[in-house]
């Protein structure tokens, strides 16, 4: 999988970068329009991390470039910019996703395995990790071909794991993924706790090994 | 005291001081002009008598002394040179009252023989005539005086409109509303002077205002693209492996920082928002079903913190803007589980055009009249929740869509009182 990142700011670039690969994503970065366009003319990616504010264009301009020449190429923005029109003009110009910075590198690999799996023309929308199958379609849980009964929060949570597997992944980003804008009010991790606990008991006794861990504390990682 | 009246209390009693110094003045001289008539008559007559008598013989004399009592002539021994003229006041038995003469008594030689001759005359028309001289003057004046006045009242009416505008527009004046007050040329050069003044000083006052808000606007939206690269970094680093303590503490820690100031950033990136009016969209709103929603998102805190929660909900349609509407429902209701102590109770009641939501907990440790201010945080335990400006974005959308918002705190119960104008 290729993915290009369109970022001025250095630091993030080289952090998703370094978050990416290592698993199936090879990762290539643009700091500005200029080599970015170039990129996007040689190349073919699998999914572009947009950045629209870039200090020498607009990033839409790339994209409606990208659209003009048919290129199919997943496109997620990457802004500042958190106003709803902003949002609505980034999609309507053919992005498949939009994130408003600041974002939880977790979010941003479950969003691009999303992406990645929807441009997918396979069919195949089954995400397997061992013994688990993930039916994206359907929304159901397999464990050993067994059908697991999940409430939404836990099938969200071990999707959301998942696609970050054998990623240490924060409380803090399981909240803003599970919970959302209410995760802003209060930092309850009490309540991730309590569905990891129950997400793990349902595993575990479907037959399931254990796989989800805690990390120090600190968050939970999907070893598979 | 308006300026009016005061110019207008100086002009009157200068006026009223002049009329009274000049009425008696006036009639004194009037009185004193006609008074040096009569005389000048009296003497005349007196001058054709003695010369009609001149050769007239004591009876002819005599017979002059008329019934009317006007001419007296009486024969006396010696001459005088000695003129009496003076004014004296004799019962009129005709008219029943005190009427005024003017007397001229002298000696005079007749043929030889001396007489003492009074002749005198009515003052009866003189008085009127002064009386009717003066009435004329208090009319004259009064009407000047009263002329005088409703033609300052009505000049300064006029002359005073373009203030009274420039005052209109001035109490118009908000900053965060209107661009800058605009005032119309006047004609009068102080007024336009003091409009030129006005409006560059609320222009200058808008401007630093505005560069205010883009610098809150602009501080909070550059902070993001940091923030997000020290989010990342921080993720990165927990996936290192073999982490001692101290480090996933640190980690830890920083994490939390981040997590905050990337709220206190969106917190204040929507006041921004708010301020710039950038939510227009009017829509009609039901009231109960933001709340019920609301609710149902934040079960499991409610739960977790084993709060009884009471709702009553009538539906109540309101027309404003949705989004807004549902950040201010949504910040009161979050405000309100996040202070209440565990097993607290909440009471959340919607209908008539009010919602009300009342949570139990001790009383504000800061005057309430603070409770809306930004980063007013009060001693809570979990300070750390929250990000500070819930109630200040609260407050600003009621300013914004006007609604009005109200706290009180009764028998142990923190209220918010919420009452919309456009419900139906």
């Amino acid at each position: 999988m290729k993915l290009l990142v369109i970022e001025d700011e250095e630091a993030l670039a080289e952090s998703i970068v370094s978050y990416l690969k290592g698993e199936q994503y090879i990762c290539e970065c643009a700091a500005d329009f200029a080599s970015a366009r170039e990129k996007l003319e040689l190349h073919n990616y699998d999914c572009i991390l947009l950045d629209i504010t870039l200090p020498d264009g607009n990033g839409l301009k790339l994209l409606e470039e990208l659209k003009k020449n048919k290129q199919h190429d997943g496109v997620i923005i990457i802004s500042a910019r958190d106003s709803l029109d902003d949002k609505i003009l980034g999609l309507q110009s053919g992005a498949d996703d939009y994130l408003t910075k600041p974002f939880h590198l977790a979010e941003l690999g479950a969003r691009i395995a999303s992406v990645i799996r929807r441009r997918n023309f396979s069919g195949d929308n089954m995400l397997k990790i061992n013994e688990i199958t993930i039916d994206l379609l359907a929304k159901n849980v397999k464990i050993n071909q067994e059908l697991l009964d999940l409430t939404p929060t836990e099938y969200d949570l071990l999707l959301f794991l998942a696609s970050n597997k054998n990623k240490v992944v924060s409380k803090n980003a399981i909240a803003m993924h599970i919970l959302g804008d209410e995760a802003e009010w209060m930092m309850q991790f009490d309540v991730i706790y309590a569905h990891i606990k129950n997400l793990k008991k349902k595993l575990i006794s479907a037959g399931c090994g254990n796989y989800i861990h805690s990390r120090y504390g600190m968050g939970y990682i999907l070893e598979g | 005291m308006r300026l009016l009246q005061r110019s207008l209390i100086s002009y009157i009693v200068y006026s009223i001081i002049i009329v009274l110094i000049a009425i008696p003045i006036f009639y004194l001289i009037i009185n004193k002009m006609f008074l040096n008539d009569v005389d000048e008559a009296l003497r005349q007559t007196r001058g054709q008598l003695v010369s009609q008598l001149a050769e007239a013989d004591k009876q002819t004399i005599q017979r002059w002394n008329d019934p009317s009592g006007n001419i007296k002539i009486i024969p006396v021994n010696k001459f005088s040179e000695e003129e009496n003229i003076r004014t004296i006041s004799l019962y009129d038995s005709m008219t029943n009252e005190k009427e005024d003469f003017r007397r001229l008594t002298s000696v005079v030689s007749i043929n030889g023989g001396y007489y003492r001759m009074s002749i005198r005359q009515s003052l009866v028309d003189s008085e009127d005539l002064s009386q009717g001289i003066v009435t004329t003057q208090i009319i004259l004046l009064t009407v000047l005086l009263a002329g005088l006045i409703l033609l300052t009242l009505w000049q300064s009416k006029k002359v005073w409109k373009p203030f009274y505008t420039t005052l209109d527009q001035l109490r118009q004046f908000e900053l965060d509303k209107h661009p800058a007050v605009h005032l119309n040329k006047t004609n009068i050069r102080e007024f336009d002077e003091l409009n030129k003044a006005i409006m560059q000083l609320t222009d200058r006052n808008n401007h630093v205002y505005i560069q205010q808000k883009e610098f809150t606007a602009n501080a909070a939206h550059e902070l993001q693209t940091p923030l997000a690269a020290m989010q990342a970094k921080l993720e990165l680093m927990m996936q290192e492996k073999n982490l001692s303590e101290d480090q996933v503490k640190h980690i830890q820690s920083l994490s939390q920082s981040v997590t905050r100031m990337t709220r206190l950033n969106k917190g204040l990136l929507l006041l921004a928002k708010i301020e710039n009016n950038q939510f227009r969209d009017v829509q009609q709103i039901d009231t109960g079903m933001i709340i019920k929603r609301v609710i149902q998102q934040s079960t499991s805190h409610i739960q977790m913190k084993h709060l009884q929660v009471v709702e009553s909900y009538r539906p109540t349609i309101i027309h404003s803007n949705p989004d807004l509407t549902d950040i201010l429902i949504t910040n009161l209701i979050n405000n309100a589980i996040l202070h209440t102590p565990a097993g607290g109770n909440m009471e959340i009641t919607s209908g008539n055009g009010k919602v009300e939501i009342r949570n139990s907990g001790k009383p504000l440790p800061f005057p309430a009249e603070n409770l809306f201010y930004r980063f007013q945080k009060g001693n809570h335990p979990k300070a750390s929740e929250g990000n500070g400006l819930g109630l200040a974005i609260a407050k600003q959308i009621c300013n914004t869509c006007h609604f009005d918002i109200a706290y009180r705190y009764e028998d142990g119960y923190h209220v918010f009182t919420l009452r919309f104008q456009n419900h139906g």
